[in-house]
């Protein structure tokens, strides 16, 4: 079985819109995917689908307890979602509290070569360390899945540019990973499939076909798609 | 490594793995980095690596040896110098016939070029 | 289950770890002054402060518990506290610990304030400090710690499918309906207690229904 997850008829929406009215989508085992879509397309709500931190209106949404574990799903948080009153090291006790399979070791490591205190309250760091926290967070964990919604927003450019070398180095091996960006030009090089979302539906297409087949870059291909969609 | 994003990024680096080997970087015998340090090296998924050191086992490049990882094939340099020199050779005529020119105006041009090189 | 339970505790202590430590450093204060001080006018202003801040920290710690169960649904928390897959009901029942810690502290604390304050009466002048619930201690604890926790979150829950806005007011209201009726009525034998407990686990578990299905 390679299948982590599954989405079946999955409807979802907002104040009387729908995103989704009929979505279906596969998440298999070990692949690095790219969940690519304009603002507002859905990116971070199917993210949040996926991870259960918001139910469906209708459908389901199937995760595989057998290969990903009980919580086997990483969700990089957002560090906006942290209380007022907590440092670094509250975060990183949260984490090892909740989940059995975070590496504290691990964290603590990649925290001190980040240069991040963990005495500091998480509100006073900057943007970019509050990033890097949120990704070392989510990294320490050994998962079989990792949702991440645009980690490279918010970064300092120094950082973005290891960002890949960083993922590369400190994911478990055979790690399946789903991240929206929209940073196709950079980060494509990183993925296996792609996932285009338009207009509520979900394309999802095998980046090297793009290649072989289309010639084309993933990212070329993406705006064609979207410009048709528009032009439709 | 600087990526075209319109070819298939395996293919690239099985030629990359192969310009290695002809270039003496990496000798017939030598053990290849692993499937994660080459996804690190070159910042592509290992899924991509995977199917690289594929193509280069398929086409006897390469041979793995369970558990232990992947070495480089003995004797398959001289093909290897051939396939590589025919693919530039393919690559630069082609680059050529863009420009407008004809068969002769090509065998003109790399005389000329042999001539100025002082090569025999 | 353990691990939210030491979360909630953990949460608990940190978010009110400085008012408790204020609040013990106050009663030491009046413990220290002599009972004279009550006469003397320049600390008139003091002890009504005091006073006033002893009213105010039992009052808001009477409705901590209750805060508490109902935070899981605030914007500002709703991510941190689902990001951990915790079922709903095994979350809201690790509040209850958590949150009749806090009420035994501040009952104790209010008790020892009104105790310390009492020194400073003077015959003419007006009482400080005193509590006065209307049920006993033991029984109040029970109210504020379990029983109001549980009924205002089912409410809120309840309304929070029709109307968005003024729920928390409108559970308010039924709550304080349902209390005042238990405080006239009950009589606190244990067919009163085991009817309660099923009430408030009914209550808990259509709440826990409530919440999967529509909250965003």
């Amino acid at each position: 079985m390679d299948e982590l997850l599954q989405m079946r008829g999955v409807r979802k929406g907002y104040g009387g819109a729908y995103i989704f009215q009929n979505l279906d989508l596969t998440v298999s085992k070990g692949r690095i995917v790219g969940l690519i879509g304009d603002n507002g397309t859905g990116k971070t709500t199917l993210l949040r689908l996926m991870a259960g931190l918001i139910p469906p209106d209708d459908g389901e949404v199937i995760r595989q307890e057998s290969i990903l574990g009980k919580s086997g799903i990483s969700y990089l948080a957002d560090s906006s979602w942290f209380y007022g009153w907590m440092k670094v090291r509250d975060a990183v006790s949260f984490y090892s509290n909740f989940y059995q399979d975070f590496d504290v070791n691990k964290a603590r490591l990649l925290l001190q070569e980040s240069s991040i205190e963990p005495g500091k309250k998480i509100r006073h760091l900057s943007a970019g360390e509050a990033q890097r926290l949120c990704m070392i967070l989510a990294v320490s964990r050994k998962a079989g899945l990792y949702l991440m919604d645009e980690p490279a927003s918010g970064m300092d450019p120094a950082f973005k540019k290891k960002l890949k070398h960083f993922l590369l180095s400190c994911l478990p091996e055979g790690a399946a990973v789903i991240m929206a960006t929209h940073l196709l030009k950079d980060l494509e090089t990183l993925f296996d499939d792609v996932i285009l979302l338009k207009g509520g539906e979900a394309l999802c297409l095998r980046t090297e076909e793009i290649r072989e087949k289309c010639h084309k870059s993933v990212e070329e291909y993406y705006l064609e798609v979207r410009n048709n969609a528009g032009n439709a | 490594m600087e990526f075209q994003t319109d070819t298939p990024i395996y293919l690239q680096i099985a030629t990359d793995i192969k310009q290695q080997i002809l270039k003496g970087a990496l000798c017939p015998g030598d053990k290849l980095f692993s499937v994660r340090e080459y996804s690190i090296l070159y910042e592509v998924s290992p899924l991509t690596v995977q199917r690289a050191l594929q193509q280069l086992e398929l086409e006897g490049v390469i041979y793995a040896r369970k558990g232990v990882g992947s070495f480089v094939n003995h004797g398959m340099q001289e093909n290897l110098r051939r396939q590589m020199v025919a693919v530039q050779a393919a690559e630069f005529v082609a680059r050529m016939r863009n420009c407008g020119l004809t068969k002769a105006q090509i065998r003109k041009l790399v005389e000329q070029s042999l001539n100025e090189e002082g090569m025999e | 289950m353990l691990a939210m339970l030491k979360w909630e505790i953990t949460k608990t202590v940190r978010r009110l770890g400085w008012i408790c430590i204020g609040y013990l450093l106050l009663l030491c204060l009046l413990w220290v002054l002599p009972a004279g001080a009550g006469r003397i006018g320049w600390m008139q202003p003091l002890l009504l402060t005091s006073s006033t801040f002893l009213a105010l920290g039992a009052f808001a710690g009477m409705l901590y518990p209750t805060w508490n169960m109902v935070s899981y649904f605030s914007k500002d928390s709703y991510f941190m506290e689902r990001l951990t897959g915790v079922p709903y009901w095994k979350v809201m029942l690790a509040k209850l610990p958590a949150g009749a810690g806090e009420l035994l502290f501040m009952m104790a604390a209010a008790r020892a304030g009104e105790a310390l304050m009492a020194k400073f009466c003077v015959a003419s002048s007006h009482g400080y400090f005193s509590m006065n619930l209307s049920a006993s201690d033991p029984v109040f604890f029970l109210e504020a710690a379990v029983f109001v926790p549980v009924m205002f979150t089912f409410f809120y829950l309840l309304f929070s499918e029709r109307i968005k806005s003024f729920r928390m007011f409108a559970a308010f209201l039924p709550t304080v309906i349902l209390l005042t009726g238990i405080n006239k009525n009950g009589d606190f034998g244990w067919k009163f207690y085991t009817g309660a407990a099923v009430l408030l686990a009914l209550m808990l578990w259509r709440a826990g229904g409530i919440a999967s299905k529509h909250y965003e």
